[in-house]
């Protein structure tokens, strides 16, 4: 697919939950999937529910969403948290990225319970891609940041 | 300090050495180019980009610039990468030897003044940059960022860089991560998502970038995932830095953004990917409103 072919898509962020899934096939639009990295939740689950509920949809890495929003082909953010706090929503590693993208570009958010994702994660950080390592040494490991959940406060949601 | 990729492309005799930087870094292998078809292969295949691509479009006007034009080369260049201004490059040598300077001299010239200038930048830039400096960056300069760090130490500067996976080709883990840590530069890596977190937390307090093309208003065009970062280091008043060369008074939506094959998207994944729907921008645009200077090679 081309970047042109992309109109007025949702964007989902998070392990799509049953209701997500009814609210994208009452819209009936093009929902865009980005890899949720490092657990890379949207190829290994959202990608295949997707695809058996007949959802139409497209895979992106997550750094493309600035573009995606730059070129205002999404109209709508339906993110899916882990957990509500009184400060705000606990999401996975890279919300906060993706929610301040979302406001910069004035696109509604929509706040949905996550799903319960049913796969073996095989990374959890980006020390590894797949399972596969891309670091060499040992001590070079000891570099990687930790890609822990993330608290949105309520500010950047309103 | 050294990287390969601070000089990733070189000439031996009648022929090109190119450093295969989709093998890095589990080798450091360098694919012999003997003719302008295989040099165009290498490019498309992405063997080589950034300053790579530069030489490797000067030295294939050295070698075989005889029965074709400069700028009839310049286009084949850009029919495989699209985004970079390879026209451009094309007018640079033919203005300069039409000066009665031979090619060979005027490459010689560009390589080493490009190295020195880059160097000359990476000192202006050092004398900007706060102490501590907590950079992060996205995808891969060729070595600039250790000459960055180079300077930074030269005048009692502290520096960690923050690195950005920079998927799907990840060159930022693969090639700046792995070439940081060759030369025991503090760092770490991070997906690329977790910019954000990184700077409300206060982790990072600039940004410093490539550019693959740059107008005289100050936009730029560079690697995917640019944009976004500029526009969260805007958002938290932290300063954002793209190293530029070249600016053209151009407006810059009128560059041809490259869209990669979609199975790239998957690139470095184990599966069956083809009934997928997948998109790949391999650049995107950052107004300068988001920029906070541009850094050009010599000013």
């Amino acid at each position: 697919m081309k970047i042109k072919d992309i109109a007025k898509a949702i964007l989902i962020w998070g392990a799509v939950s049953e209701d997500g899934i009814n609210r994208l096939k009452e819209d009936k639009a093009l929902a865009i999937v980005p890899e949720n990295r490092p657990y890379l939740i949207g190829l290994k689950y959202n990608a295949c529910l997707l695809k058996r509920e007949n959802i139409n949809f497209v895979y992106c890495t997550d750094n493309m969403l600035g573009f995606l929003f730059y070129k205002a082909k999404i109209r709508k953010t339906l993110f899916f948290y882990k957990e509500r706090k009184e400060k705000g929503v606990v999401g996975i590693c890279g919300s906060l990225y993706m929610l301040l993208l979302s406001k910069l570009h004035n696109i509604p958010i929509e706040v949905i319970s996550q799903g319960e994702v049913n796969f073996r994660f095989l990374d959890k950080d980006v020390s590894s891609l797949g399972g596969k390592s891309f670091i060499l040494g040992e001590t070079d490991k000891s570099c990687i940041i930790g890609a822990d959940d993330e608290l949105v406060n309520w500010e950047v949601l309103q | 300090m050294v990287s390969p990729l601070i000089s990733p492309v070189r000439l031996k005799n009648d022929k090109i050495l190119v450093l295969d930087e989709t093998k890095i870094p589990f080798c450091e292998e360098y694919i012999e180019v003997s003719n302008l078809e295989e040099a165009l292969l290498v490019l498309e295949e992405m063997k080589t980009r950034s300053l790579g691509q530069v030489l490797l479009f000067f030295y294939s006007c050295q070698l075989w610039a005889e029965s074709i034009s400069f700028q009839e080369i310049a286009q084949e260049f850009k029919q495989r990468r699209p985004t970079f201004d390879f026209l451009m490059l094309g007018e640079i040598l033919r203005a300069e030897t039409s000066k009665c300077i031979d090619v060979k001299e005027v490459v010689s010239r560009f390589v080493y003044g490009f190295d020195q200038a880059r160097r000359g930048r990476a000192r202006r830039l050092a004398g900007i940059l706060p102490n501590p400096a907590n950079i992060l960056t996205i995808c891969n300069v060729n070595g600039e960022l250790i000459y960055l760090y180079e300077e930074l130490k030269n005048i009692g500067k502290e520096v960690f860089f923050v690195v950005c996976e920079t998927r799907p080709y990840l060159q930022g883990t693969r090639l700046t991560f792995w070439e940081l840590r060759k030369n025991n530069i503090p760092c770490g890596l991070i997906c690329d998502n977790q910019a954000a977190s990184l700077m409300k937390e206060g982790k990072v307090n600039c940004v410093v970038t490539g550019a693959d093309r740059a107008t005289t208003k100050g936009d730029i065009a560079n690697k995917i995932g640019t944009y976004s970062l500029a526009r969260l280091a805007k958002y938290f008043n932290i300063p954002f830095y793209p190293l530029t060369q070249y600016p053209r008074d151009i407006d810059i939506e009128s560059i041809d953004i490259e869209e990669r094959q979609p199975e790239e998207a998957f690139m470095y994944l184990n599966g069956d990917f083809a009934d997928t729907e997948a998109v790949y921008p391999s650049f995107d645009i950052t107004k300068s409103e988001f920029i906070t200077k541009c850094l050009g090679l010599y000013g």
